[in-house]
């Protein structure tokens, strides 16, 4: 049986660019306040991390800056992903030596893999690796998906400790569940379906909302450890418009946009992701209204 | 470094189960023998903390299913199986001190989180990064008890490892002389959490028993020397302390006032602070800090929630120091109660003794 990275909520922080450059002081910010709402683990340059348009040496710097600043207060997740095998194991020895505690690291994406290429892919990394590394299954964005069979293959590996799991599908979560039990653990990789997926076995959330409401996803997690899933579906339901308002483009322009409106100033996305569409703006603006996050 | 077989004592309580916890990844202790009260006795360590598990991290599988002995009863089968034992036994004060000697009798190191023995003149009160040479006064101690590897070794109370370890590089160079500490201390230091201890939510309890009178003297023995085979404890500074309980979980706040012989500037105390290294930083142990005193800038820090897990909850943050209209100084300073406070100095204490080679 393994220990599972983290229980709870942690955030998929977004990446503060001032000027074309990483706003250091304004992350040590932004990770304090997150400390400071209950968040378990920061997850550092993830998707919503927009590690997609940093360099290597840029991600490996923010990904020791964090750790650095964290110090220990809570658990850090490097997002170590990548479709090109010797780029993830670089940056995961890099993110090793900075200390991280665990990684998350995504399917790769646009090449694909064949579900052979999936496994050879992640033990290839975690055999020279001395961390947990979660999984990332996001079919929408990499167009591949594990089956319940690669899942069981890839939880024999002491080093692969969980799944940061967005494909929304329940019936791929229920079987690998009942196949892996604690030989793998679940977190949900979409803020809207936090609660289903605890009541299955998750142990949490990668949260984009916990950039904005650190509390509230830290509330209804731990709502959902404790066993209250009543509580844990009133909170569900009652911030979901808000949740789903987030994802009205592709992540992360509305969380960084809804940022921005609240005052949190982290600066604008990097091409190709750019601002947002002037009708879709209005009714981010109208749903951050409605929830009293500005005036 | 060899793997040391260990034992805790009194673990179900919540210093046990920190241990326990602590010691889940160790790299060099492995948990291989747990004791409590008869209460438990006979029942694994999984079922004889259901229902009251109070960790974050679940129960460490390496130690579930260890069948949990008595630490009354089964001194002699727990000393023979182990290399040391870390004690945070829930006993009447002599009760304590009676059963740590006599697991040091059998030659069994004993790492103490009590207070049963912080008082006796050759047990060692320990800080690992303030007074790490008294643990020279072990040797006394076996010729005391007549033993060839067995002794106690203590940790101080948990309300000044915030304070005395922020005045301890001041000390000796400008001359402290008076101290003037109010404390605000969490609600796992009684062992409770809000669910255990309700009447604390929107509250603020002025009394901590014993506590005041720790917090002044403690710190005077670890400030001591060796001597002659004991401690003696320093004369000065003065201390003077009000405790005080309030409604967090973990985190040991405290509002220090000190005045010195010579006045330090203050950009020369956060100097001091900053270059700061103990024994533990210099023999880079698996517990240690590698900063253990971090100042901050910020008007509003350290804050307990925000900083207390600072480098695992084994640093100490400071902030606000000011000049005072009484007092040379002032100035705010936390430590984590259950971690640096109580198991993680500990187990720090515990990997001091075996890079020293107290315990073998």
């Amino acid at each position: 049986m393994k220990t599972p990275v983290f229980t709870g909520s942690s955030v998929a922080i977004v990446t503060p660019f001032r000027d074309g450059r990483v706003d250091y002081e304004k992350l040590a910010e932004l990770i304090d306040f997150q400390i400071a709402g209950g968040t378990a683990a920061i997850t550092i340059c993830g998707t919503t991390g927009e590690c997609s348009t940093m360099s290597m040496e840029e991600h490996i710097e923010t990904v020791d800056f964090c750790i650095k600043h964290v110090a220990g207060r809570v658990k850090v997740i490097a997002g170590t992903g990548s479709n090109d095998t010797m780029a993830a194991l670089e940056l995961s020895q890099e993110a090793e030596k900075s200390k991280a505690d665990a990684l998350l690291m995504v399917t790769p994406y646009y090449n694909k893999a064949t579900q052979r290429g999936l496994i050879k892919h992640y033990t290839y990394v975690a055999d020279r690796v001395n961390l947990p590394i979660i999984l990332y299954n996001v079919p929408s964005r990499t167009g591949v998906s594990f089956t319940t069979d690669t899942y069981r293959e890839l939880a024999k590996h002491p080093n692969i400790n969980g799944v940061k799991e967005a494909s929304g599908n329940f019936a791929l979560l229920a079987s690998t569940l009942a196949a892996c039990g604690d030989e793998l653990y679940f977190w949900s990789g979409n803020d809207n379906e936090v609660v289903p997926m605890m009541s299955l076995g998750a142990k949490g959330v990668i949260s984009v909302v916990a950039n904005i409401l650190p509390g509230l996803m830290a509330e209804l997690t731990q709502a959902c450890l404790d066993g209250n899933f009543a509580k844990g579906a009133e909170l569900q339901l009652k911030y979901l418009e808000l949740m789903d308002r987030l994802f009205i483009e592709v992540n992360p322009i509305p969380v960084k946009a809804a940022m921005n409106l609240m005052g949190m100033d982290v600066g604008e996305c990097r091409l190709p992701l750019c601002d947002m569409d002037p009708a879709n703006y209005e009714k981010l603006k109208a749903t951050l209204r409605k929830y009293g996050l500005i005036q | 470094m060899k793997k040391y077989a260990v034992g805790v004592i009194g673990a179900t309580g919540m210093v046990g189960q920190r241990f326990v916890s602590l010691l889940a990844k160790h790299p060099w202790f492995n948990v291989v023998s747990l004791a409590a009260s008869t209460r438990s006795a006979g029942k694994t360590y999984e079922e004889a903390v259901a229902g009251r598990w109070m960790m974050a991290d679940p129960i460490p599988e390496n130690v579930k299913n260890i069948v949990v002995k008595s630490a009354e009863a089964d001194i002699k089968t727990i000393a023979d199986e182990v290399d040391f034992v870390f004690s945070a036994v829930d006993m009447k004060k002599e009760e304590i001190a009676a059963l740590e000697e006599a697991y040091a009798k059998c030659e069994c190191p004993v790492v103490s989180n009590n207070s049963a023995h912080r008082w006796t003149p050759d047990v060692p009160m320990v800080i690992p990064e303030v007074n790490p040479e008294h643990i020279a006064v072990i040797e006394s101690q076996r010729k005391r008890l007549g033993t060839k590897r067995g002794f106690i070794s203590v940790k101080s109370n948990c309300s000044l490892q915030s304070y005395l370890p922020a005045l301890h590089p001041l000390k000796d160079e400008f001359g402290l002389q008076k101290v003037l500490v109010a404390t605000y201390q969490a609600i796992s230091g009684a062992g409770k959490n809000f669910d255990s201890w309700p009447e604390m939510i929107d509250n603020v309890i002025p009394y901590i028993d014993g506590e005041e009178e720790k917090s002044e003297k403690e710190p005077l023995k670890v400030w001591g020397k060796v001597e002659g085979g004991v401690i003696k404890p320093a004369a000065s500074p003065l201390f003077t302390a009000q405790c005080i309980r309030v409604p967090v979980t973990d985190g040991h706040m405290a509002a220090v006032f000190a005045s010195f012989d010579k006045k330090p500037a203050l950009d020369v105390i956060k100097a001091r602070w900053a270059s700061f290294k103990g024994r533990p930083q210099e023999l880079n142990l698996p517990s240690a800090p590698k900063q253990f005193l971090h100042y901050f800038e910020e008007e509003k820090r350290p804050q307990t929630k925000l900083d207390r897990m600072l480098e695992n909850g084994m640093a100490i943050s400071i902030g606000r120091l000011r000049e005072d209209t009484q007092y040379d100084i002032k100035f705010v300073c936390l430590s984590h109660n259950t971690l640096r406070g109580a198991a993680g100095g500990g187990v720090l204490m515990a990997e001091l003794l075996c890079a020293e080679g107290y315990i073998d």
